[in-house]
This record gives C-alpha cells, sequence and structure tokens, in this order.
C-alpha cells in the first residue's frame, strides 16, 4: 500500500463553475499537513474529494493506493473525517455516547445493532479526549468545545490511517484546542496522518510537517518555512501578514485572517 | 347510547393507531428540516386523488384513488428531494413550494371537469372522516403502515445519522442520497395515508403537530419516535371518544386536541426555560 495521499490535475466543477483547479500534490502519510487559503479556496471540497464524497470532474485521487471515486467504500474504512460543527443539526436529540457509537456501527451492515462489547470502546474514547463522565449527555447541551472532543472520539473510534479535521478549532476553547493539539500529536506518533483545514495555523505551528496554501489553484505545498514566504502569504491574507522573526516555528501575523 | 364496539367505531380504533405509527415520518420531517414534507405530500395526494377519479370517469370503469393519492404523495415526496438538489434548507423549502403548488393546479383542474356524484370521492381526501373508513380500506392502510414501519426500523440508524451529520455520515460510508431518497418516499407515502383517514387539510395538524409537540420532550430520537406515535394515539383516541359524545366531526375534534398538545407544551417549555 502507498504510504501517501496523491492528487494529480484534480479539478472538481459545481454548476459549471470551477472550485478546485488542476491541483497535484503528494502528501505524505504519517505526517501533519495542514490546509490554508481565503474563504471559497476550495478547501473543504479538497477533503471531501479526499474522502470519494465529490466527484472531480478530471485528474485523478489516490489514497494510500486506494482510488475514492472508484471505492469509496475502501477509502471510508481508512480515513476519518470530521466536518465543520457548523454542518451538525441540533434538532436531533441525540446522546454523545450515541454521536461516539455512529464511528463503530457506520461500519457494520444493516441493520448496524450494537453490541455489548461496543460499549467499553465508546467510552474508552471518550475518556481519551477527557469526556468520560458525560456518556448519557445529550450533545445539544454541551459547549462548542465539549462538543468538538466528541466528535473527535467518535472519529478516533474507528482507528484511521488518515484523520481529515475541517476547521476544528472554530469556537473552541483553549483548553479543548489544547487537548486536541497534544492527541493529534499522540496520533502522529501512532503514524496517522492528519490533514487540518485551518485559518489559524500559529496553534499548531511547531507540529506542521507540510503547509498547502490553495485558492482554487494549488498556490504551494511544503515544510512550512519553504512555503511561508510574504508573497504566498499575500495571497492567502492580504500584504499585511508576514511571518514572525526568532521564532522556533513559523508564526504567522496578520489583520483579519478572513481576508 | 352509543355501542364502542360497532364496526365502523373498530374500523376508526385501528385506524388512528395506524395513523399514530405513520405519524413518526413527522418526527423525521422535523428532524430532517423538512417539517412540512408531510403536510405537502398529502395535499399532494389530491392530485393523485383527481387523476384517478378524472380516469374513472372518462373511462367509465371504477378506478382506486387510494393507490393514486399515496403512489403521488409518495412521488411528490421524492421529487422534492431530487429538485433540492443538494438538500439545504432554502431549495427544499422552494422545492417543496413548487410541488405542492403542481399538485394543487392539477386537483383543481380536474376536480372542475368532474361531475358532482365524482366530486365527492375527491373531497372525501381533502376533509377525510376517519369513521367512514371501510375494512377495504384498513388493509390498505395497514399494508402500506406496516411496509414504512418496516424501513423505518431497519434503516433507524442511517436515518438518525443523516438526520443529525449528513456530511460526517457521507463519510462513514453511508448513502447518505440513497437514504435521503427512501426517507422522503416513506415521510410523502405516510402524508398519502394521513389524508386517506382524516383528509389532507388536517394533516398539518395531525402529523405535524404532534411531533412538534414531542420533540419538545425527547432526549433521544428513539424515545422521540415513540413518543410521537403515542401522543398521536392517544389525543387520537381521545378526540375520537369526545367527537361521539359531543357529536363533532372527529377529524376536526383530533386535530383540534394535537394543535392544543402543542400550544400547551410550547407554553409549557417557554415557561420552564424561563423559570
Amino acid at each position: 500500500m502507498t504510504d501517501s495521499i496523491i492528487t494529480n490535475g484534480l479539478t472538481v466543477t459545481f454548476d459549471g463553475r470551477r472550485v478546485l483547479e488542476d491541483v497535484t500534490l503528494q502528501i505524505p502519510v504519517p505526517s501533519i499537513t495542514v490546509i490554508i487559503g481565503p474563504n471559497g479556496a476550495g478547501k473543504s471540497v479538497f477533503l471531501r474529494s479526499l474522502i470519494g464524497s465529490i466527484k472531480p470532474s478530471s485528474g485523478s485521487i489516490s489514497v494510500l493506493g486506494v482510488d475514492p471515486v472508484a471505492y469509496p467504500d475502501k477509502v471510508k474504512r481508512l480515513v476519518s473525517y470530521v466536518a465543520q460543527k457548523e454542518k451538525f443539526s441540533y434538532a436531533v436529540p441525540i446522546g454523545v455516547n450515541e454521536v461516539v457509537m455512529m464511528g463503530l456501527l457506520a461500519d457494520k451492515s444493516i441493520p448496524r445493532v450494537h453490541t455489548k462489547s461496543d460499549d467499553p470502546k465508546v467510552k474508552e474514547a471518550l475518556k481519551v479526549v477527557d469526556m468520560g463522565d458525560q456518556y448519557e449527555r445529550p450533545f445539544d447541551k454541551l459547549s462548542g468545545g465539549q462538543q468538538q472532543r466528541v466528535l473527535l472520539a467518535r472519529s478516533i473510534i474507528r482507528q484511521p490511517r488518515v484523520l481529515i479535521l475541517d476547521e476544528p478549532f472554530n469556537a473552541v476553547d483553549v483548553a479543548t484546542q489544547n487537548m486536541m493539539i497534544e492527541y493529534l500529536q499522540r496520533l502522529r506518533g501512532k503514524d496517522v496522518g492528519i490533514i487540518i483545514v485551518t485559518h489559524d495555523t500559529n496553534p499548531l505551528a511547531c507540529l506542521i510537517e507540510h503547509i498547502m496554501i490553495l485558492n482554487k489553484r494549488l498556490i504551494d505545498f511544503g515544510p512550512p518555512k519553504k512555503v511561508l514566504r510574504p508573497e504566498v502569504l499575500a495571497a492567502v491574507y492580504g500584504n499585511n501578514a508576514r511571518v514572525l522573526d526568532g521564532e522556533p516555528c513559523p508564526i504567522i501575523v496578520t489583520g483579519d485572517i478572513h481576508g | 347510547m352509543v355501542d364502542l364496539l360497532a364496526p365502523f367505531l373498530i374500523r376508526a380504533y385501528v385506524a388512528v393507531v395506524l395513523s399514530g405509527v405513520a405519524a413518526s415520518a413527522g418526527s423525521v420531517a422535523v428532524l430532517r428540516g423538512v417539517s412540512y414534507l408531510p403536510a405537502e405530500a398529502s395535499h399532494a395526494a389530491l392530485g393523485g386523488v383527481s387523476i384517478a377519479v378524472f380516469l374513472g370517469f372518462v373511462l367509465g370503469t371504477e378506478v382506486d384513488p387510494f393507490y393514486f393519492a399515496v403512489l403521488f404523495s409518495a412521488a411528490s415526496a421524492v421529487l422534492v428531494a431530487y429538485a433540492g438538489g443538494r438538500l439545504d434548507k432554502e431549495s427544499l423549502n422552494a422545492a417543496l413550494g413548487g410541488v405542492m403548488a403542481v399538485s394543487l393546479s392539477i386537483y383543481a383542474l380536474l376536480r372542475g371537469l368532474v361531475p358532482a356524484n365524482f366530486k365527492v370521492v375527491i373531497d372525501g381526501y381533502l376533509v377525510g372522516d376517519v369513521l367512514l373508513l371501510t375494512n377495504k380500506d384498513l388493509m390498505q392502510l395497514g399494508i402500506t403502515v406496516g411496509v414504512a414501519l418496516f424501513f423505518e426500523v431497519l434503516f433507524y440508524r442511517e436515518v438518525m445519522y443523516i438526520c443529525f451529520d449528513s456530511e460526517g455520515a457521507e463519510a462513514m460510508g453511508i448513502k447518505v442520497k440513497f437514504y435521503d431518497y427512501l426517507m422522503f418516499f416513506l415521510m410523502g407515502l405516510s402524508g398519502g395515508l394521513m389524508s386517506k383517514i382524516f383528509g389532507s387539510l388536517l394533516v398539518f395538524a395531525l402529523v405535524l403537530a404532534p411531533a412538534a409537540a414531542a420533540r419538545m420532550f425527547s432526549a433521544h430520537v428513539r424515545t422521540y419516535l415513540i413518543n410521537t406515535m403515542i401522543l398521536t394515539i392517544v389525543l387520537g383516541m381521545v378526540g375520537l371518544f369526545a367527537s361521539i359524545y359531543l357529536d363533532l366531526p372527529s377529524s376536526g375534534m383530533i386535530a383540534g386536541l394535537t394543535s392544543a398538545a402543542y400550544v400547551v407544551s410550547l407554553l409549557y417549555f417557554k415557561a420552564m426555560k424561563k423559570g
């Protein structure tokens, strides 16, 4: 099995509009890769293409040697994906344990019966994200940070080879952010590939191995020190952005990161 | 003194129970963010019934409107899912309005083309009467509710996951599009059934009101579906008995009770939140 994610000329079109254009790169697995780019740059589309949820109009994708267009189910067993929290429906009355259980039951055959051996796994996953005492709480009663922890637990219970997170630090408290970063670091140590879309790379500055800069087209890809040059930063954040000098890891200073 | 075991009343009891099971579709509609879908489907049933009655009139033979009603309502719901494209709320609401407009225009047009004795059949689906159901009606309703319940139980988890987080469900390998279409089909089917039992006009009150009320005191999806069923059946039975003893239209009485239950639940939970 190839230990990388490869896209070759990846192009995605919605309603005749190109949202992703000719993206060619190779992300090694394991590694921590961060994707940045302005709003509407196609970051989420890129992630969803990797798991086969969006079909490219041209180009090819290989995730650990598997083509997600031809074998989406195979890829979905290798990859866990955490969507942006804003996309969840809080009208659904669902418990914390049920959310995490989804990660296990989704891989079972219909009618996806939950067995007694599943409960300890759910408890363990919740414990890992410091949510062991919230087992039966309604999901919508949790804070934003707690919800993000539960979603992380749902992803890791599937023991993925690649973990993809779309804006995981949006509206989460510092404690949750730190806990998540620490945990991501541990996962990286277990050879899990991690891909994160974020507007703010600074919390992860010392962990990032590759940065992918996207604005429909691939602007640049590589180690942070190589990629974070003034002209590249300007393309994403505007002319006020710069990398702080003298820091051990590249810290980006900017006015309005949403551009 | 009314004989509570009279055959027409026994049929009405069974119909109320069946409507309770079908009303769980209202809960699914609330969870999926398309609360109006079963009501839209029940109005679409009028289009189907009108076609059946018109065909019967033109061909000079009896065409059973029930199958046209449920198929038309289920098809209209699937069409909403299709027209709604990416199934976001705005597209779905626009599609709901569009499909309902088509169905109602068919109804209005064809109803005007048939004589009065045919119009009565169409109007039976507009303002239904649970006391007028026949054994054949019950058989048809029972089979259709049974099919809907089977799929609801079998795909309970898929429905829950998709309603909660459709992107995540898709990423975990659940065929969101397939289940969405199935979900919409079953919600449409239930809307069509309810129009047969209570009439299209009151489906809002009979499907949406119990589902909206039950949502306020249900902490889990499973209990929510069960609470909606129980609430619909209990209020249906109470309304039925009340209508018999007060000599009032049964569908209207039941709809009045379910609407009142929603208003009381809403006021209670608002008061609880403030307190």
